[in-house]
């Protein structure tokens, strides 16, 4: 223990330590020196007796400095920092040998790079393999999706179930399968989850392409009999982290009942909604008692199956016709049933993922082997002493090999946690280790490849010598200008682009939201009643903790909310039609008292709903400010009278506007400002799953959950929460895609710009150090040191890095417009900014071709002539 | 000169310590010059050592407390840095020598069992 302290101290007082030493050994040499000349040596002869004797100077300090500090530590940290030079007028590994100073950093940062780079190119490839996953769908169908004119419900767009099974009875002859999706909770042993449940006829089999892997089936049409059945996907059985074989059996509850799990889908399943977790049965009386689906509209699709026999103009046709007085609002669209799973949008997404990743990787490799064969001509000198040893390649590189074994492990280990950081932050969004040993494999790949790229270099430098050709002594040609200029097109490219993807989450994040969202958390809950009363209890509960300064409810939550959109009709207006390409159609929220306040959305005009607004005390609407702008003009709509759907529609009461609020974009960052109707929940129907909303003065946001979930349980002790987060954590979520796909290119960018600085100032220092006898004859002639080296190097460099950026601008403002095309979010750079990145990277490929000169610079001549 | 190679003693690994601890405390105070020099007087055998190999030792000795240098006036008047053992030295000194005479003494025992 004492000496671990003593070498900590000394490490401290390195510098004195190193001149005492210095001393020390000065004395000690001035002492043996005396003594060989008092036994009649000349003082030459007796100072390199001296020197013998000691064993030599730097040796000494050498062991001296081994023996006092923490040299492994100390060796690690010189190896991580740009310690060395780049270039100082010596080959970089001549006295150390490989793997030393600027190397080992360098070969740290390119493994590091290309796992990442690799890492993500592997996590492309998964994408673009998942989004590009057949429907699983043997024939291609004609889904004839049904929509409502008038509305129903007042939802365009949309069916209530007993609309589809009335449409489906009507059209005898021809198969059909109705099925409702719904977002609910489902308590699956004694954990809640939120997942889509399908509620389905059994044609759905046959009709939608949802086989089943295991178990059985749905029973169909007419043969239900005994307890309600279900399926359930193989995603939702992963997301609950059990094997698919464990659920058959399970018994699962849900709002609208119980049922068990008798067989598990295919994958194609999810083709129909990608959260898609279980599909009972439509018929199932019990499962769906009354066929009635969750309350309100939020969640109700209805789509008719069919396959037509005599193509879409005949099934169309037929529908037509079959269609009664009770229905004529309903309209119907054929469309075809797509290839593929997902959308064109995240197929695209996930090819230019992979694409940027594959791009980066490549750029990579490109990097380390135009470094390599750099260093490898830089080490001529060192290389051809091996080869007059008579060294062999292979024995060589075996020789090199064990050298360097433990350098190369201490590189895998460090590249494991890195890759290890990006593949889990892709993978999961967060810094969870998933997958080990894809990671090893791919951490130990990269170094390989470093290091043969080293091997690979220093081989081809001695196979040229042993092979007799003596080209190398002539080095004019050190700089590798096909890797030079693939560099240089590729950087502009990718840091262009990915400028833009920076710029698009940049754009996406600077609008406000119209909300305040820190401090406010949300607490999901599902209802087991109707309960108006209940949401009240609820809210007054939230509100009466200490901490917290208002409390409130929604239906949807807010930043996350998808955002439904109804018909209109104002009283003594125009009527305005969802999907009218001439009208934004407003959106419709339901809200609890408060919730205004609690979002931080000022109220303008008029007053706040309150507890007192049911639907016995007349319907009222708050609308926002683009609500009063786009359908109002500018006037007051305080007083003026709307409903849903058409003016004659029996289901709907009018509302009057009693308040203007102003706007928020409730879809999040990367949702429009649109108008917007409030109703208050109390009087509206809505689904049995509410969103809490409590803004808190102090105290921490978990500690807030805490007790707003005790507070709520003893409220009402069967009420079951789903979800509870601050609203900050949940806009984060919903950005995330966009942020890691602008962190991982800036990142990529980053290192390609990072990359071709370091080989521009490797290639510059081969051409500065082959011509250095050359340069030394004409500064002691009386050259002017800055304007030779710069001619020597820039008038060799610079062209080449003009012409090959140029070219690279022209294929970044091509690459540009593919990206546009290919995503929806990404910002492309203006022409006057890529005229900007046409003079900045010329610019900085010259200031890193500039560093060797720099150094050369303070060079003497004579120092340069004799390093030649 | 390949015989005189072969007649050198190469010093185990951990006795240099010993060696230096214990020509300090006999000699007194030295400096690294005079103990390398004094080293080879009393060797039977030329000692296979470069004398830069004291100064790991001094330093390993100097960190554990046994000895501490300090900066005097030679004979010739250079300045050099003297050793000098320690009360915690002197102790070690005779632990280790004890310690050594019982390994040699083990390994003297096996080798005339040996033979």
């Amino acid at each position: 223990m004492r000496r671990f302290f003593a070498r900590l101290l000394q490490v401290t007082r390195g510098r004195r330590i190193e001149r005492e030493l210095s001393r020390e050994i000065e004395a000690h040499l001035a002492l043996l020196q005396e003594e060989h000349e008092a036994r009649g040596m000349s003082p030459n002869d007796a100072r390199r007796a001296a020197r013998v004797a000691l064993g030599g100077i730097e040796q000494t300090k050498e062991l001296h400095r081994d023996a006092r500090g923490f040299t492994w530590a100390v060796t690690l940290v010189r190896d991580l920092s740009w310690g060395r030079p780049v270039s100082g007028g010596q080959p970089i590994s001549s006295s150390r040998g490989l793997m030393k100073g600027a190397e080992t950093a360098f070969c740290c940062l390119a493994s590091l790079w290309l796992a990442a780079a690799l890492c993500a190119a592997v996590r492309g490839a998964e994408l673009y393999a998942e989004v590009y996953r057949p429907t699983g769908i043997p024939v291609r169908q004609t889904i004839v999706a049904a929509r409502t004119v008038g509305g129903d419900i007042g939802l365009q767009g949309l069916l209530s179930l007993a609309t589809a099974l009335q449409l489906r009875d009507e059209f005898p002859g021809i198969p059909t399968a109705v099925f409702a999706v719904a977002a609910v909770p489902v308590r699956v042993g004694s954990g809640m989850h939120r997942t889509t449940v399908m509620f389905a006829s059994g044609d759905i089999g046959t009709l939608g392409g949802i086989s089943t892997t295991l178990g059985t089936g749905l029973p169909p049409r007419g043969a239900i009999a005994g307890q309600p059945t279900c399926l359930i996907t193989p995603g939702f059985a992963a997301r609950l982290g059990l094997a698919a074989q464990a659920m058959v059996g399970v018994a699962v509850s849900a709002e609208h009942g119980q049922c068990t799990i008798v067989g598990v889908t295919s994958r194609s399943a999810e083709y129909w909604r990608q959260d898609l977790g279980l599909i009972t049965n439509l018929e199932t009386e019990d499962a769906f008692p009354g066929k009635v689906l969750p309350r309100g509209p939020g969640y109700l699709i209805a789509t008719l199956l069919a396959k037509p026999a005599g193509g879409r103009p005949e099934l169309e046709t037929r529908l037509r016709s079959a269609r009664t007085g009770a229905l004529s609002d309903v309209e119907l669209h054929a469309t075809t049933i797509p290839q593929f799973m997902t959308s064109d949008r995240a197929r695209k997404s996930a090819a230019l993922f992979g694409l940027t990743a594959l791009v980066g990787a490549i750029a990579c490799c490109a990097m380390v082997l135009a470094w390599c064969l750099t260093n490898a001509q830089l080490r001529t000198s060192q290389l051809s002493i091996h080869a007059l040893q008579g060294a062999r390649p292979m024995q060589y590189a075996l020789r090199w090999l064990s050298t360097h074994a433990g350098r190369l492990l201490l590189l895998v280990g460090m590249a494991v946690p890195a890759t290890l950081a990006v593949d889990s932050y892709i993978h999961s969004g967060r810094f969870v280790i998933e997958r080990l040993m894809p990671v090893l494999v791919i951490a130990a790949g990269s170094v390989g490849v470093v290091a043969s790229g080293i091997l690979a270099g220093d081989l081809a430098v001695l196979s040229r010598f042993t092979s007799g050709a003596r080209r190398f002594a002539d080095n004019r040609n050190g700089v590798p200008r096909l890797w030079f200029v693939g560099m240089c097109i590729t950087m502009p490219t990718l840091v262009i682009v990915a400028v833009g993807y920076v710029r698009s989450y940049v754009s996406v994040l600077t609008p406000p939201l119209g909300m305040t969202l820190e401090s406010v958390i949300d607490v999901e809950v599902a209802l087991d009643a109707d309960g108006e009363e209940q949401t009240r209890q609820f809210v007054e509960a939230a509100a009466r903790l200490p901490g917290v300064t208002g409390a409130s409810a929604m239906e949807v939550g807010p930043v996350t909310d998808s955002g439904f959109t109804v018909s209109l009709t104002i009283r003594g207006g125009r009527r305005y039609l969802n999907g009218e390409s001439s009208h934004v159609t407003p959106g419709r929220k339901l809200v609890a008292p408060g919730a205004f306040a609690v979002l931080g959305a000022p109220l303008l005009q008029g007053r706040d709903f309150d507890w007192r607004d049911t639907a016995q005390s007349g319907r009222v609407a708050v609308v926002n400010q683009a609500f009063a702008k786009t359908y109002f003009n500018g006037e007051s709509p305080l007083d003026r009278q709307i409903k849903f759907g058409r003016a004659n529609e029996v289901t709907e009461d009018w509302a009057t506007i009693i308040g203007v609020v102003s706007d928020v974009r409730h879809e999040g960052y990367r949702g429009k400002v649109k108008p917007e109707v409030y109703l208050p929940l109390a009087s509206e129907r809505h689904g049995r799953s509410l969103h809490l909303l409590a803004r808190r003065g102090t105290g921490s946001p978990k500690l807030t959950a805490r007790m707003a979930s005790a507070a709520l349980a003893a409220v009402d002790p069967t009420a079951r929460f789903v979800a509870m987060d601050t609203l900050q954590n949940v806009a984060a979520r919903a950005v995330d895609s966009l942020w890691l796909t602008a962190v991982l290119s800036g990142w990529i960018a980053l290192m390609t710009l990072l990359g071709v600085g370091v080989t521009m100032g490797l290639s510059s220092a081969a051409e500065v150090f082959a011509r250095g006898k050359e340069m030394g004859i004409r500064i002691a002639l009386g050259a002017e040191p800055f304007i030779l080296l710069s001619r020597i190097t820039l008038g060799r460099v610079l062209p080449v890095s003009v012409v090959a950026t140029f070219a690279g601008v022209l294929v970044s403002i091509w690459a540009s417009t593919v990206v546009r095309r290919l995503d929806v979010d990404f910002v492309p750079l203006t022409p006057w900014q890529v005229a900007g990145g046409l003079l900045a990277a010329p610019l900085l490929l010259t200031c890193g071709a500039l560093v060797p000169v720099w150094r050369n610079m303070r060079r003497s001549p004579a120092g340069l002539l004799r390093d030649n | 000169m390949v015989k005189r190679e072969h007649s050198k003693v190469e010093l185990l690994q951990g006795t240099l310590e010993l060696i230096v601890l214990q020509a300090l405390a006999t000699m007194g105070p030295l400096h690294a010059y005079s103990l390398a020099s004094r080293l080879e007087q009393v060797a039977e055998h030329p000692l296979m050592l470069n004398q830069g190999t004291l100064y790991p030792a001094l330093v390993r000795l100097e960190q554990k407390g046994w000895i501490k240098g300090d900066w005097r006036k030679t004979e010739s008047n250079r300045g050099a840095k003297y050793y000098t053992v320690t009360a915690a030295g002197r102790r070690a000194v005779t632990e280790q020598a004890q310690k050594w005479r019982r390994l040699a003494g083990l390994v003297n025992k096996l080798l005339s069992h040996e033979s």
